[in-house]
């Protein structure tokens, strides 16, 4: 594990372990061909079938550890290759050729995803095809919204408030959730027919914060004013993104892993429908810092952590009735991203990138279409992949970083089509 | 590699291919950024590369230097990195395994062969000690860095664009000692308090010291409390060289009942604070955890902070010091429980051993991919500053792009980079604001020249007035000022200038609408019938700027090395902390990354 140190810290074991057990297939065996699956092999995938096209391709093969690698290498087989069979052993195969054979093939199976990586001199573009959609729950989001409930508390919530703020002579150094708390409530006695603004909540936090001992001086009243927001009505609606996954949870799916998000986006949709969960997601239980005491501070953390294991709780019985199988485990990782989840929509077929391409014009379009339409025909002489190295080297760093998230499902995957133009330097991205 | 037939007419076309074969270049760094780069400049053909790294190959380095085996572990870095990539190079390659800021090796005249200089380093000194030379130099620099899914890159032009101190850099994380040492209230602060103080003082060369003005508090008890735990640590030292095992309990009840002890008897302290509670009725025995990403129990961490002791103590005698080094696992266990201890006393969360080495030994996230596609982008923009790319009109410097990747999509919707133009020299920048340039100087004369003839030249050539101000950069030792003329009668090696060193003049008129300009001078070798030359540069004078407000925070004490060095450099410690960390198990690994903002955030290779 010490090798992989320095990236166990960006995707966790788990999605080391994708990559460790992930067999992965690269077309072609160019200098792009290789420089993807070293970008691949580094990180520690460790299954490779490379497919050599009948043109001879210039290979730079001195350099590469391929047999360090457990590269399998077979020549282009028809026959062999039109079978379903073939390509279902494969989380992702990655095309570098445009090789009309396997082109051809690609438009009659479904499965797996696939990246389309093409250069031409100094441009290139990947595409990232799949007819089902791409689920993403470990998004890793920058930046995440305190999801503290403060709008319509929760009954749980409600109890813990009511109890810490009991008896509380001195509001200076409670957390500024729970002045939020305590202000809401006191605009909601004041006008109980009214929906609250930003307005009323400031006025009553300022008239709070007059009555403590520290006066303005207070840092958790300063961040009680900074996040008003978080308690104001409507500020939690359900989001985009995770309606569009809802919306995208019975569409047919292959991939284990999108099987399973889909299992528990219809047990949120039913959870959503609890009278428990007034329609909102499960609580993430991640109580962003706070100024406050230690002691306040342990006991806000515990009653939302107790919160969101309620909820874990919950949604765990939802998805056994259809999924005994499912762990703890993985309950808890969706409820605590489940705001953040993401399906991307892959190109859906190879005959939509073309129509997209048809279709199209422009400068831009008409560079793709000639990277596109040359790309089965053209072979790179051994000096032009000398001349032409840094592009190569820099699309390939792309396709492999988006492979990466693709097979481990962390991190949002290119949606669904890039550009290279390497005149300008430019990079584009197409939804196709 | 001469046919003519397909380079024509290709990107470069012959004769810019010419100018490429005809090029010396500096690669600095053969790392992560660095191995992937040299792959690439070597295929571009370019003429000659020069390469230089002072480390040497770890095990957690091959997830993404691929021209290093598991075989090559502890061989030097840009050694190895030219022989693996040495039979498919057209290029003329020379490794240097030295440091780019030792001046014996790496003098400015060094520098100046090359055409351009490429940074794939890994620290913000290097950067910032490179990015000098090149203005000394004006040569083009190519600054790079990544750190997990992000990275960027930086042409720097020095005189036409902004050169890489021209913005505020993210600088380490430092702490009032106080916090350290008596008042910790993050897991951090433990963490420190173990690795800087307590490793430190037992096992390290180099123990802290704490100066009277830098402590953070002005609690006289407190102050007399930091000062006496200090001398008390220095006897426990000799526990730790005489080697009695037995003594381990002696330390524990020492460093975790009695210091808190004393700290609980400080009552002014805790009138707003959580006491701590001593470890009292410490037992030892055989449960011991071996996984390092959970979070150990107390009676775990404290038999392997045991343990850890033991080892450590027999090592003494043969390595007579032992450095922390978070690939070292006998320190790395003895700092982690150690803080993890500490912070079960002060009532505050703590860490998996996986979590404090990464702290503690300040890791940045590194993938092969990130740095692939840096390598590739500073690769293609060389040609650009070259001006090697064909049929293409020559760019203007601020109409060169830096380009940053971050999680590559997540940029925004429609860009998988985003490539700001370069902007122009910010002129309030304290490197490239300033003038510069190069004195020529024999060794001989250093022993003949006073110090104040030096600046007697120097003040006539450049037009400065009587009061001006010497500095030696290297050092930031004041020379002589209108009130300190002490050295300037001494000759110049006595008062240790020597070549390499930088000086700073700076004229300290008041009351004056304009002042002559900055100017630092790089003492460099000579013939000795030369002796010394001073350059024929012109020093502009300046509006003089309103005075700057001062930065309240500089006041805050840091404890520091006798090295001089800043105590740790957790760059990567969640940026909203206030009085109590986030747990890091509540966010996903992401949110410990380092992050790229809009503006030029470093990022360490």
């Amino acid at each position: 594990m010490e090798k992989f140190d320095r990236q166990l810290r960006i995707w966790g074991n788990h999605g080391q372990h994708f990559l460790e057990t992930s067999n992965v297939c690269v077309v072609g065996s160019s200098a792009l061909a290789c420089e993807i699956l070293k970008n691949l092999a580094l990180p520690g995938v460790k299954c490779f079938t490379m497919i050599l096209s009948e043109a001879d391709e210039p290979q730079l093969d001195e350099f590469w550890d391929m047999s360090a690698w457990n590269v399998t290498k077979v020549s282009w087989d028809a026959v062999q290759m039109s079978s379903y069979s073939f390509w279902e052993k494969f989380a992702l195969v990655i095309d570098t050729t445009g090789h009309n054979g396997y082109l051809k093939t690609l438009k009659e199976i479904r499965k797996p995803p696939v990246l389309l990586c093409q250069m031409l001199k100094n441009n290139g573009f990947v595409s990232f095809l799949s007819p089902e959609p791409h689920f993403v729950v470990e998004s890793h989001q920058k930046h995440r919204v305190p999801d503290l409930r403060l709008t319509e508390s929760r009954d749980d919530l409600s109890r813990f408030y009511t109890k810490l703020l009991e008896n509380a002579p001195d509001l200076a150094d409670y957390p500024f959730a729970a002045i939020l708390y305590q202000a809401r409530e006191n605009v909601e006695r004041k006008y109980p027919f009214h929906s609250i603004s930003r307005e009323e909540l400031k006025r009553q936090i300022i008239y709070l914060q007059e009555n403590t001992s520290q006066g303005f001086q207070s840092p958790s009243f300063s961040e009680a004013l900074r996040f008003v927001h978080l308690a104001l009505p409507g500020f939690e609606p359900l989001p985009e993104n995770v309606k569009q996954c809802l919306l995208l949870s019975d569409k047919s799916c292959e991939t284990p892993f999108n099987r399973g998000a889909q299992t528990l986006l219809r047990a949120l949709d039913s959870f959503l429908k609890t009278p428990h969960s007034r329609g909102q997601l499960p609580i993430s239980g991640v109580v962003p810092d706070m100024e406050t005491s230690s002691e306040l501070y342990t006991a806000l953390r515990g009653a939302y952590s107790a919160a969101a294991e309620r909820d874990v709780k919950i949604f765990y019985d939802l998805v056994c009735r259809s999924d005994p199988q499912i762990r703890l485990e993985e309950i808890r990782l969706f409820c605590k991203n489940c705001r953040y989840i993401k399906a991307v929509e892959p190109v859906q077929d190879l005959s939509k990138l073309e129509a997209y391409l048809n279709e199209g014009d422009g400068v831009s379009i008409s560079i793709f279409k000639s990277i596109f339409d040359s790309c089965s025909t053209k072979r790179m002489s051994p000096n032009e992949v000398r001349r032409y190295y840094p592009c190569i080297s820099f699309m390939a760093g792309i396709a492999a970083q988006e492979a990466i998230k693709i097979i481990t499902h962390q991190f949002v995957p290119l949606e669904n089509t890039l550009l290279y133009e390497g005149d300008s330097g430019e990079v584009k991205t197409f939804k196709v | 590699m001469n046919s003519a037939n397909s380079i024509n007419g290709r990107i470069l076309g012959a004769e810019n291919y010419q100018k490429l074969r005809n090029s010396r270049i500096l690669l600095i760094g053969a790392g992560g950024i660095g191995c992937e780069l040299l792959k690439n400049l070597v295929l571009m053909g370019f003429g000659e590369i020069d390469i230089v790294d002072l480390d040497t190959i770890d095990l957690s380095n091959l997830n993404r230097q691929f021209l290093f085996r598991q075989r090559d572990i502890k061989q030097s870095k840009s050694t190895t990195a030219v022989k693996a990539i040495e039979h498919v190079s057209n290029s003329k390659l020379t490794a240097h395994t030295g440091n780019i800021m030792d001046v014996e090796t790496f003098p400015l005249s060094w520098f100046d062969r090359f055409s351009i200089i490429f940074n794939a380093l890994d620290n913000l000194e290097a950067r910032r000690y490179v990015n000098q030379m090149a203005q000394f130099l004006h040569k083009p620099l190519l600054e790079s860095g990544t750190a997990g899914f992000d990275g960027y890159i930086q042409p720097i032009i020095p005189g036409s664009t902004e050169c890489f101190d021209c913005t505020t850099k993210e600088t380490p994380k430092t702490f009032p000692v106080c916090t350290i040492r008596s008042t910790p209230s993050q897991p951090i602060h433990c963490i420190v308090w173990a690795k800087n103080f307590l490793f430190a003082q037992l096992f390290a060369s180099s123990a802290s010291t704490v100066g009277e003005s830098d402590l953070g508090t002005e609690n006289p008890e407190e102050i007399k409390r930091i000062q006496q735990e200090t001398n008390e640590l220095h006897e426990l030292q000799e526990y730790v060289k005489s080697g009695d095992e037995s003594k381990i309990t002696d330390i524990i009840r020492k460093v975790f009942v009695q210091d808190i002890e004393k700290l609980l008897a400080i009552e002014e302290l805790w009138k707003t604070r959580e006491k701590p509670v001593p470890l009292y009725d410490v037992e030892i025995n055989d449960t011991i955890n071996t996984d390092m990403s959970v979070i150990w129990s107390l009676q775990e961490q404290v038999n392997a902070f045991v343990l850890a002791s033991k080892r450590l103590m027999r090592r003494m005698p043969g390595e007579g010091s032992i450095e922390f080094d978070k690939d070292d696992a006998d320190t790395l266990e003895f700092v982690s429980t150690a803080a993890n201890i500490r912070a079960h006393i002060f009532k505050l969360p703590q860490k998996s051993l996986f979590d404090i080495k990464q702290i503690a030994g300040n890791i940045i996230p590194a993938i092969a991919t990130t740095n692939a596609i840096i390598s590739g982008l500073s690769a293609l923009a060389s040609l650009r500053v070259l001006n090697l790319i064909r049929n293409q009109p020559e760019a203007k410097p601020t109409e060169l792009n830096m380009a940053f990747t971050s999680k590559a999509s997540n940029i925004s919707s429609n860009r998988y980079i985003s490539s700001p133009q370069l902007a122009s020299p910010n002129p309030k920048c304290p490197v490239c604001s300033i003038a510069r340039g190069v004195i020529h100087i024999s060794s001989k004369t250093f022993e003949t020249a006073k110090l104040s003839d030096l600046v007697d030249k120097i003040r006539d050539k450049y037009g400065f007035e009587d009061e001006v101000s010497v500095l030696d950069k290297s050092t930031q030792r004041l020379l002589a000022d209108y009130d300190f003329k002490d050295l300037l009668d001494k000759s110049l090696s006595e008062v240790n200038l020597k070549h390499g060193v930088i000086l700073s003049i700076s004229d300290e008129r008041c009351d004056v609408e304009e002042l002559r300009c900055t100017t630092e001078f790089y003492l460099d070798d000579c013939e000795e019938k030369i002796g010394l030359r001073l350059p024929d540069i012109k020093v502009p004078l300046v509006k003089v700027a309103e005075p700057k407000k001062e930065d309240e925070d500089l006041d805050d004490a840091v404890e520091t090395t006798t090295s001089g060095d800043i105590i740790l450099d957790a760059v990567d410690v969640d940026e909203n902390v206030k009085k109590r960390p986030l747990e890091d198990a509540s966010f996903p690994p992401s949110k410990r990354i380092a992050e790229a903002d809009e503006g030029i955030t470093v990022i360490l290779d």
